[in-house]
């Protein structure tokens, strides 16, 4: 075995020396673009598919309105993700405004306290037009309604028949036009839509639930 | 001009590789600080990403537990990858290509995790656009294709696969992709304008500062050269304005005036000028300024400075003129500059050169008048003697054949008169060579001990006359020979001891000669003579040694005298290296005492029996002066033009026994020569005047030994100046003997020259 000259090891180490940055850059940007590449995929998930009500539930405090639809919202009032959702429902009671009444239930444990829930999301949500915002003590009418993942939103005709359950962003944090928004318009409007069941994307409404994941998957 | 061109031509080149240089160093310099500014902003970006993600979604909820929101983690850590490499390299390789090219990128990444993490919200869009145009602070097109590209692809990703993330809806267009990358270029081809123009005004400033720094360049070397001759001119250089205010002063200005420049600086100039040429100076200027009358401006004129010390010199002023460039915007002055030189040295130069030049011209009359005097004396000699050899010649004769007493007597007073008057003309002519320098001392080896031998010889008889004894003695050994001239100690001899015989009538004369040799010193020989005549007066000694001087007028009358012997003794012995002095009381006698330089003396033999040798020597004199001299059948010509001279010298010729033959002249001289030649009878001996009309003696001596006449020829002349000798010598002729003629010398030394030739020819008649 001959050990490597000096001049050859001279030129390896200028070789390294001309190739060591280049490659740092695009091992630089491999990375950047998988970490980019998992925040998509985070945003992109979406929460717990659950089945939504096919009736309103009877035993739920909510008042129901009888001559129009009933929009029911559930949302967590310090999830960051749920901002663009109420963006999105501003937009939607701007579209619709006389065709629907919109209640907005923010989760709030019961050994919080007093106010916890009134985040700047109640405020906006407070603010829009046609919306009544309601403290949901514990989760009691989420679970009655089965929503696991805040931005979870169901409409039910004046009859209290489920029309639409699923969220309406396109992503978490998303706003923008998307399939839930574009489908409530449409039945508030038409009457009928492509689409009555959307992914919803947020955080867990009332605890992690980490078969939601798998089922999204699915 | 061709070099002119060349020169211009390589400035030029110069210039532009210059002008290359600074661009390429500008550029880097941009490049560096640029990245050094996007370190800083990507880092603040970054800190600001994650204030805001801090601040929007702290946490992410699940029911009523919270954790902290992946976007913090994006931020801090997604953005701290995008962040950190680039910023690394801004650090560590700023200013390299590949450093400009990964910020461009992370810029891209960083607005696309923007849009991203805002939900594609429109305005993070914006990030893009002012990236771009913050990216193009780098005045680098490529780094704007770089960004491009990674904007676009970006979008093309995204656009494609999750539009929501770059476009806020979930279904976009693909065209909107397109859009979007059109805005960018849109903005890049703005940006690359931009740069273009940039780049292009960054070259111009290097042409521009190139062009100045060779023109700063220019001007430096100039006015270090300026400089150079300001501080090193031996001329002051003062510049004014035209208030007269002094702007400039330098070191040679300082040493002139006097001044330090700090203490006239601001101040007027006419500071260094007298009145009135500091009211002159103010007038000048102000009429040159109104009218533009020109007085001293490129005129010059001589002027008076003042010093410091309020002292005045000469000054020779000229003034340039400095104007301002016609519409000069630099504020640049009117000055006037001045150089002033110190006359001073110049006026005594000329009034030395003028001094020097009367000087010489005097020294040129006087050489004139010497050579007037000397020419007057030889020619009064010449014709003094030339009568006086026919008197005292005539003279002998009669006294040969006076049997009478009173005729002996008279005969004898001519003689001794003639004899006085040639020792008198003999003095002159001595007296004259001394004062002019002329007088050659000769030194040779020479017996001392024969010189006194032959001085007491002499001077004996006259002693003898007034029953006066002449004793010599020598005190100590004395050198066998000595370096000196024996005819000039021969002359001093005599004067001295004739002086003493001359002033002593009772008692004797004494002649004392010793060694002074003493350790350090040159070795002198000292000759006192000692009399117990007269006596000299103490305050009388010092007019001795002075022309035309004696003790007394009567003693001129009772003693006669010429009064020159002593000066000429004393200015002989100066000549041979010492000097004479005098002691003396009256009425008991004098001593004078002569001492002469020997001459090195380590090889000299001294002598105790000197005694032994005078008295030799003595009596051999007696022996030769009794001899009888003849010249029987001596062919002589003599060729003298004076008729009594032809007579005199003939009848003495004729009575020694010799056959004499005359010619009137140099020319006849010349042909009785040549013919008795060829006709085989040759004279023994020419004499040859060398005054003569026709054809004087020296040339036609010099043609007959031109035409091979090898027979011996005396010159016999007037002249009495060594000069004169050594001209005949000179000419051919083979010895010297002056007039008056002395007979017994002129018989003697033609009998020698006959008597020589014919054994000279009779030792070479058996070769023949």
């Amino acid at each position: 075995m001959t050990l490597p000259t000096t001049d050859t090891i001279r030129t390896w180490k200028q070789i390294t020396r001309w190739f060591s940055l280049p490659a740092l850059t695009v091992i630089w940007l491999g990375v950047v673009g998988i970490g980019l590449s998992w925040m998509w995929e985070y945003e992109a998930t979406p929460g717990e598919v659950t089945t939504s009500l096919t009736h309103w539930p009877a035993d739920s405090h909510i008042e129901r309105n009888t001559d129009r639809p009933t929009l029911v919202l559930f949302a967590h009032p310090r999830c960051p993700c749920t901002r663009a959702t109420i963006s999105e429902l501003a937009l939607l009671m701007a579209h619709c405004h006389e065709r629907v009444d919109a209640r907005v239930l923010f989760f709030k444990p019961s050994s919080f306290f007093a106010g916890w829930e009134k985040t700047d999301l109640w405020s906006s949500a407070e603010a829009i037009p046609g919306v009544k915002v309601v403290c949901d003590e514990d989760g009691s009418e989420a679970k009655r309604f089965r929503a696991t993942t805040s931005g979870y939103s169901l409409l039910y005709n004046s009859n209290g028949r489920l029309m639409f359950g699923g969220g309406i962003t396109g992503s978490r944090g998303h706003s923008g036009d998307n399939a839930g928004r574009s489908a409530i318009e449409s039945l508030l409007m038409d009457g009928v839509a492509e689409q009555e069941q959307t992914f919803v994307f947020g955080c867990p409404l009332l605890g992690r639930d980490d078969t939601c994941v798998l089922e999204s998957q699915e | 001009m061709t070099s002119m061109i060349n020169s211009s031509a390589s400035d030029g080149q110069a210039v532009s590789q210059r002008a290359d240089d600074l661009f390429h160093e500008n550029r880097s310099n941009i490049y560096q600080r640029t990245d050094q500014l996007f370190a800083k902003l990507m880092i603040i970006q970054w800190i600001a990403g994650i204030v805001a993600a801090v601040w929007i979604s702290p946490y992410t909820w699940a029911g009523a537990t919270s954790e902290t929101h992946l976007h913090v983690w994006s931020a801090i850590l997604l953005g701290g990858l995008i962040t950190l490499f680039p910023v690394c390299l801004a650090l560590t390789r700023p200013g390299s290509t590949l450093t400009r090219h990964v910020i461009a990128i992370s810029q891209m990444l960083t607005s696309a995790l923007l849009i991203h993490l805002s939900g594609g919200r429109i305005e993070t869009h914006f990030h893009v656009f002012g990236s771009l145009a913050f990216l193009a602070c780098y005045r680098d097109w490529r780094i704007l294709i770089s960004a491009t590209v990674v904007v676009t692809a970006d979008h093309f990703v995204r656009g494609f696969l999750y539009p929501q993330s770059v476009f806020g809806v979930l279904t976009a267009s693909p065209w909107r992709v397109f859009e979007h990358a059109a805005w960018v270029v849109f903005e890049d081809i703005f940006l690359l304008i931009t740069i273009r123009q940039s780049m292009g005004e960054m070259k111009a400033v290097a042409r521009h500062r190139a062009t100045l720094e060779a023109t700063n360049n220019r001007i430096w070397k100039a006015k270090e050269r300026y400089s150079s001759i300001l501080e090193n001119v031996v001329d002051s250089v003062i510049t004014i304005d035209v208030t007269g205010s002094i702007e400039e002063f330098n070191s040679a200005a300082e040493e002139m005036f006097g001044y330090k420049a700090d203490e006239v600086l601001g101040k007027r100039v006419n500071l260094l000028m007298p009145s009135p040429y500091r009211e002159e100076h103010d007038g000048y200027l102000a009429r040159y300024l109104t009218t533009g009358k020109k007085n001293i401006i490129n005129i010059g004129r001589e002027a008076v400075g003042k010093r410091k010390d309020g002292t005045t010199f000469p000054i020779h002023l000229s003034v340039s003129e400095v104007r301002p460039k016609p519409n000069d915007t630099t504020g640049s002055s009117h000055l006037f500059t001045g150089i002033v030189r110190d006359l001073t040295r110049v006026k005594e130069n000329v009034e030395l050169k003028r001094a020097e030049a009367e000087l010489i011209e005097a020294k040129n009359l006087s050489d004139i008048a010497n050579r007037a005097k000397s020419e007057f004396l030889a020619n009064m000699s010449h014709e003094i003697r030339t009568p006086m050899t026919a008197i005292l010649g005539f003279n002998d004769i009669v006294l040969d054949n006076a049997t009478e007493p009173e005729d002996i007597n008279a005969a004898r007073t001519v003689k001794e008169n003639g004899n006085f008057l040639i020792r008198l003309i003999n003095d002159i002519l001595d007296l004259a060579k001394i004062e002019a320098k002329k007088l050659d001392v000769e030194l040779i080896a020479c017996s001392p001990h024969e010189i006194i031998a032959d001085v007491a010889s002499l001077m004996r008889v006259r002693a003898a006359a007034k029953d006066l004894p002449l004793n010599v003695r020598f005190d100590g050994p004395i050198p066998e020979t000595i370096q000196s001239d024996p005819t000039r100690l021969r002359q001093i001899l005599v004067n001295i001891v004739g002086n003493a015989i001359k002033f002593t009538e009772t008692g004797s004369i004494q002649i004392v000669t010793c060694l002074l040799n003493r350790p350090g010193e040159e070795p002198k020989l000292r000759f006192d003579v000692i009399d117990t005549g007269i006596g000299i007066a103490e305050e009388k000694i010092e007019k001795l040694f002075q022309p035309f001087t004696q003790v007394d007028g009567s003693t001129t009358r009772k003693f006669g005298g010429t009064g020159l012997g002593l000066t000429i003794t004393e200015r002989l012995v100066e000549l041979l290296g010492g000097d004479v002095s005098v002691s003396s009381t009256v009425g008991t006698g004098s001593t004078f005492s002569a001492t002469i330089s020997t001459g090195p003396l380590e090889d000299v033999r001294l002598l105790r029996d000197a005694v032994e040798v005078t008295r030799k020597k003595t009596v051999d004199t007696k022996v030769t002066d009794g001899a009888e001299l003849s010249l029987e059948n001596c062919r002589i010509l003599l060729a003298e033009d004076g008729p009594d001279n032809q007579r005199l010298i003939g009848f003495i010729l004729k009575k020694a026994g010799a056959e004499v033959t005359l010619a009137d002249n140099g020319q006849i001289g010349l042909e009785l020569a040549i013919s008795a030649k060829s006709d085989g009878h040759p004279f023994d001996v020419i004499l040859m005047d060398m005054q003569m009309p026709v054809l004087d003696g020296y040339t036609a001596t010099s043609r007959l030994r031109e035409v091979g006449y090898h027979r011996p020829i005396i010159a016999l002349t007037a002249h009495a100046m060594s000069t004169d000798r050594q001209k005949c010598l000179d000419a051919g002729c083979d010895d010297y003997a002056t007039k008056p003629i002395d007979r017994m010398k002129l018989i003697s030394l033609l009998a020698q020259y006959a008597s020589q030739h014919k054994l000279h020819q009779a030792d070479e008649a058996p070769v023949a």
